[in-house]
């Protein structure tokens, strides 16, 4: 059941991000070291935070940064460091997870996320 | 040395999980080393009770000896294995966390945040499904208008259940049920003013007419009502008839606004239940107004650190606006914590303190603007210089509501109307200069 609800999210996060050029979420670590698949997420619930078509995959650390500071909308607080992610050679799958899912928790929270109590 | 290193980075993370929830403990709790806090089983048995929403039984003290640390830590295991959702916890003993074994309390932890939070994903199921089985062809359900539409219910605000359901309770069973008013609500129910007269008239029951309130516009009522409350209650009036006049009125508001006549009635002894009512609300909003100063103040960190990065001059930008952005959504909320509910106009410690930090915060971010628009090219640079000083005398002040001052509301209004234009001519130099930064 639990492998179910990984699979289940990360195909959320797949279904989510699928607009955006230059994202390709296939688990939760590799797909998310540029950071850019974080900005995509979120600016899919906050399209007027940033521009997204600006963003550098060269540039991590900013990319951390914005994402997670744009989350904050949501009420998701920074669960994870931008320096953490960097200095790593891939992000740590757990530690992603536990983001994306509180993520996901809030904007089921915020009413962003239609769910079967909130349809 | 990797494993280290990983075990460093999920202790960091897991840690600020954790800490995340036990924010909302009353009173709040803070895990500061993972490995060493988590031994006595205190705090792991509050943050099963929060995300469980269930009364843990839990040995706590100053005498706190090792056999007691190992009773909450078996009271936290057992309760994960009874949840109905199977937790396996395997390999998981509870002299392993009373030791604060590091892989092992990552590993409950990690169980912990996977499993738990089962429960609550899985009632989002149907969300969740539609993507497991669909392929890279996707219907018109996952395009952008399902997140920028708006939600169909609005949620009241989080209040916590007690002290608003037992205010709720004092009303209609002290005011308004005799009158056949129904009340059911701090929003909507209180739009035409009659709720608040019924209210006036169980405390001071010559002072109102009701038959001739019934037909009257609602402006009218709430205008009067309002007054009414405050020459012959003392009440401050917290509220706008404008705003209490539509079809949502800000159950915030009405409720702190409502809880005051708990405690102005002069003539009227307080009975015990009221007494412990007025405390409740009064613990709740002090407690709201902790939490909006630690906001603001995290914002102000971030804010910190975002000056400090290097990068090019649209990325910082991009950071600018979207801290401002963050800012501007939590201005209503300040506004409204800042509301004095004293005689004198006067703001309690908690209040002075969020209204010390939203201007220390505001006022940073107003500095960083400044200095960014200084370093575009010419003319930019000059246009973005003008708009600053003309901004100037218009800092993103917080203006305190002078509870018995009208003239003070009027110029704070004539002052919003001034901000806003503002902010728009503001906002469109913000949007061109992000479009000149795109081309360069």
């Amino acid at each position: 059941n639990a492998k179910n609800v990984k699979q289940m999210l990360l195909d959320w996060c797949r279904a989510k991000t699928e607009p955006y050029e230059g994202v390709d979420i296939q688990n939760f670590s590799s797909s998310w070291k540029d950071g850019i698949a974080f900005c995509a997420l979120v600016h899919r619930f906050y399209p007027d935070a940033f521009e997204y078509s600006t963003l550098n995959p060269y540039k991590p650390r900013d990319n951390f940064q914005l994402a997670f500071s744009t989350a904050r909308l949501a009420g998701c607080p920074p669960l994870l460091d931008a320096e953490d992610l960097v200095r790593m050679k891939e992000p740590d799958w757990k530690c992603v997870y536990t983001y994306i899912q509180e993520f996901y928790r809030c904007l089921v929270e915020k009413g962003l996320v239609k769910t079967k109590k909130r349809p | 040395m990797q494993r280290v290193e990983q075990e460093a980075v999920q202790k960091r993370t897991f840690t600020k999980w954790i800490n995340s929830h036990l924010a909302k403990h009353v009173p709040p709790l803070e895990v500061k080393d993972l490995f060493d806090d988590i031994k006595d089983g205190v705090m792991l048995l509050a943050l099963l009770e929060i995300l469980s929403g269930q009364k843990l039984p839990c040995e706590q003290g100053k005498k706190l000896k090792r056999i007691h640390w190992v009773a909450n830590i078996g009271t936290a295991l057992k309760f994960l294995e009874g949840r109905k959702v199977r937790i396996r916890l395997v390999n998981i003993n509870s002299t392993d966390i009373v030791d604060g074994r590091p892989s092992i309390v990552l590993g409950l932890v990690w169980t912990i945040i996977l499993y738990f939070q089962i429960e609550e994903l899985t009632s989002s199921l149907p969300e969740l499904q539609a993507f497991s089985s669909s392929n890279s062809s996707l219907d018109s359900s996952t395009s952008s208008t399902d997140t920028t539409s708006p939600p169909v219910k609005r949620r009241p605000l989080a209040l916590q259940g007690g002290a608003r359901k037992a205010l709720l309770r004092w009303v209609q069973q002290t005011a308004t049920k005799c009158l056949g008013l129904d009340v059911k609500d701090f929003g909507p129910s209180w739009r035409t003013g009659l709720a608040f007269f019924a209210v006036i008239n169980a405390l001071r029951p010559n002072l109102v007419d009701m038959e001739r309130v019934w037909r009257r516009p609602n402006r009218e009522n709430l205008q009067e009502a309002f007054l009414l409350a405050e020459t012959e209650l003392g009440i401050p009036q917290l509220l706008d008839p404008e705003d209490v006049d539509v079809d949502k009125p800000d159950e915030k508001s009405v409720m702190t606004y409502v809880a005051q006549f708990l405690k102005h009635h002069p003539d009227r002894k307080q009975s015990d239940l009221e007494e412990k009512l007025e405390e409740a609300v009064t613990r709740e909003q002090r407690k709201s107004q902790r939490e909006l100063k630690m906001w603001l103040d995290q914002l102000e960190k971030e804010a910190v650190h975002a000056q400090e990065t290097q990068g090019s001059l649209a990325q910082q930008y991009q950071l600018f606006k979207s801290l401002q952005v963050q800012l501007e959504m939590k201005r209503k909320q300040v506004e409204g914590a800042l509301q004095s509910t004293q005689r004198d106009g006067m703001l309690t410690v908690d209040q002075a303190l969020v209204k010390q930090a939203w201007e220390r915060v505001s006022n940073r971010l107003l500095d960083w603007h400044l200095h960014l628009d200084r370093s575009l090219p010419a003319p930019l640079g000059t246009v973005g210089e003008w708009l600053h000083e003309a901004e100037g005398a218009l800092r993103q002040e917080i203006t305190v509501q002078q509870a018995h001052d009208n003239t003070a509301s009027t110029v704070h209004r004539a002052l919003e109307q001034h901000k806003v234009s503002f902010q728009q001519s503001l906002s469109t130099h913000l949007r061109l200069t992000s479009c000149f930064l795109k081309y360069h």
